[in-house]
């Protein structure tokens, strides 16, 4: 088989892995240096998909020959896909001459398993040591990793690779054990702990060698089984707090051909991977809990962003006086993000917040409005009620599919 | 000629790079001398639609400036904003100079919030920069290199590209640690660079014919 056919079948196979991340590496160079690649801490995607998503990495499966049987991947054993195999040295020298051309700041590498987990690992850790040592790249390595592989061969991965990634799969230990018997979230999530013990062991001995600088992420499936958003943003929280995970993933499931009937036959709105996401970066960066999120069992709405709708839930909070709120509180407000809260924060030090001010900061007037007073500006008496302020500032609804048939033929 | 000089004979500011824009900006900030006072251009006449010289500075400007201008301290001027000013001055506005000086000009009269993205010059400043940014991101993403046959000698990579602002010499050094020792050519309407390996070399327009638009 051509190189470029093994290339078709093994980037395809790969682009149901979402992370595409290049961010987080420590500070590389090549000047005056043999071998290639630099890394300055902020990714870059250098094309796009057909579909949209942007391309960062050289982002392949060593193979998709596969002996588990995980009902919602496409590369299962009992899936009837092309399949092909590239050698060891065929990725060292497609990552270089990529690299060359830029198309690409680096490799993401991950496998179908074949023979055993333990010698899966041993190759996708032969293609970013040969990398490394051999040819001397100091461009981004993200590699997949083999939960149930010998931990010693998961301490070399993390020695070649910037990030590790170990796939959480599934929300719940229920639907891993129904849909991928052959995986375990124990195994899983042991993976995950021995990658968190080694990061912690460098963060203390800042000069012991190096191990996976960019951190570790994972993924999970969301509408390949029933859990819901708060189960998922539940377990989310669980995996940000036990491992240190730089990312979780949230993998809209796709009904792939032949789908076994033991998943659904329909991807969830995509709509609601966008939502998890949202609400993820509050997760992570504007300080909000699972709980405050989603109070009860259910999903997130799909027709406002998840800020908005605490806030419409949490009215008591506001409206909030611009003048005197910490930056925090003031990133809680609908419409105004971390950096806009930044800004805010700094010119306050030189005068007092004006409505006008938050316009000219590209604040999103229209949701903040009925949250915030500035020093000319305050909110109606007798504010409108949520629901109403819900009705103007959803997204438009959409027309329904009438005929869902006739489009997806 | 010093820049006072030259501004006392109604001459408009010739500068050319960041660097001289900073030293002329400097000796105009010690004499306290306002934006409205000052022409500027650049040495470059004709060819580029961009950075042509203005006519020459209106005669009553020089009326402006006092036979003994009072003399400040140089200026200290913050970090954040030198960084910002380095960084707008590579977007091609016409009147990039002369709005770069009102800003610092403002500063040093205590207006700091002009470095805001809510004051309306800092508005303009920050919508620079984020240009800038957007087309050295652009550049170091999009630029594709083509490899050379080896019998044609180095550079064995070459790729051409047409930036919206002047950002070719900070994408040279982001090439510069990305390829090591292999050689390569960017080249771009206005200059190219040159990295043979070891050393970048400024190669000029490639093109010197202005047919070539």
């Amino acid at each position: 088989m051509e190189l470029k056919d093994k290339l078709e079948i093994l980037a395809d196979a790969a682009k149901y892995d979402a992370s595409c991340a290049s961010s987080g590496a420590p500070k590389r160079d090549s000047v005056d240096k043999d071998g290639l690649g630099a890394t300055n801490g902020m990714g870059i995607c250098h094309s796009y998909t057909p579909d949209g998503r942007c391309v960062s990495l050289l982002k392949i499966l060593l193979t998709n020959f596969c002996i588990y049987d995980c009902q919602y991947c496409v590369n299962r054993r009992t899936s009837n896909v092309p399949r092909a195999r590239f050698s060891v040295d065929e990725v060292v020298k497609l990552t270089q001459d990529f690299y060359l051309r830029n198309y690409i700041d680096g490799l993401f590498l991950s496998s179908g398993i074949i023979q055993s987990s333990d010698y899966t690992m041993e190759q996708l850790v032969e293609v970013a040591r040969r990398l490394r040592e051999e040819h001397k790249f100091r461009g981004y390595i993200h590699l997949k990793t083999i939960p149930d592989a010998d931990p010693r061969l998961i301490e070399l991965a993390g020695k070649y690779a910037d990030r590790l990634s170990v796939n959480i799969e599934l929300p719940t230990q229920d639907s891993v054990s129904r849909l991928a018997p052959e995986k375990n979230v124990q195994t899983i999530k042991l993976a995950m702990g021995s990658i968190r013990t080694k990061l912690d062991e460098k963060d203390d001995h800042p000069k012991a060698p190096a191990f996976a600088p960019a951190g570790q992420s994972t993924q999970m499936i969301v509408g390949a089984d029933a859990s819901d958003d708060q189960t998922i943003l539940n377990t989310a929280q669980t995996l940000y707090g036990s491992y240190k995970l730089k990312r979780v993933y949230y993998s809209a499931f796709s009904p792939i051909p032949q789908s076994p009937s033991s998943v659904p036959s329909a991807p969830p709105p995509l709509l609601r991977e966008h939502r998890l996401y949202q609400a993820d970066f509050l997760l992570r960066g504007y300080g909000f809990t699972a709980g405050e999120l989603m109070p009860q069992a259910g999903n997130l709405a799909l027709d406002i962003d998840p800020k908005l709708a605490w806030a419409l839930a949490n009215r008591d909070h506001f409206p909030l006086d611009l003048n005197r709120a910490d930056e925090t509180t003031i990133a809680r407000v609908p419409g105004i993000g971390l950096r806009s809260a930044r800004r805010i924060i700094d010119l306050r030090r030189l005068r007092r917040i004006r409505w006008e001010d938050l316009s000219r900061l590209r604040c999103s007037l229209k949701k903040l409005a009925p949250f915030v007073v500035t020093a000319d500006y305050k909110p109606a008496q007798g504010a409108a009620s949520s629901d109403l302020l819900r009705r103007n500032m959803a997204d438009a609804p959409q027309q329904m599919n009438l005929w869902p048939e006739l489009q997806t033929a | 000629m010093t820049t006072i000089d030259q501004l006392r004979a109604g001459q408009p500011l010739l500068v050319d790079t960041f660097a001289e824009w900073r030293e002329a900006a400097r000796e105009l900030l010690v004499h306290d001398i306002p934006p409205e006072a000052v022409t500027w251009g650049s040495p470059h006449t004709g060819g580029d639609l961009f950075t042509s010289a203005p006519p020459p500075a209106a005669q009553p400007h020089h009326l402006a400036i006092p036979a003994e201008p009072p003399r400040h301290a140089p200026p200290h001027i913050p970090r954040s904003l030198m960084d910002m000013l380095q960084s707008a001055a590579c977007c091609r506005v016409p009147d990039r100079w002369a709005f770069l000086y009102r800003v610092i000009w403002r500063w040093q009269q205590g207006q700091h919030d002009v470095q805001s993205p809510a004051d309306e010059d800092g508005a303009r400043l920050n919508a620079m920069v984020k240009a800038v940014r957007r087309e050295e991101h652009d550049m170091h993403a999009y630029i594709r290199f083509r490899e050379r046959a080896a019998e044609a000698g180095p550079p064995r990579f070459v790729a051409w590209y047409e930036p919206q602002h002047d950002v070719l010499p900070q994408v040279a050094e982001h090439f510069v640690s990305r390829m090591g020792k292999v050689s390569w050519m960017i080249a771009t309407p206005e200059a190219s660079v040159l990295w043979d390996g070891q050393t970048l070399h400024n190669t000029g327009p490639l093109v010197t014919n202005s047919d070539h638009l």
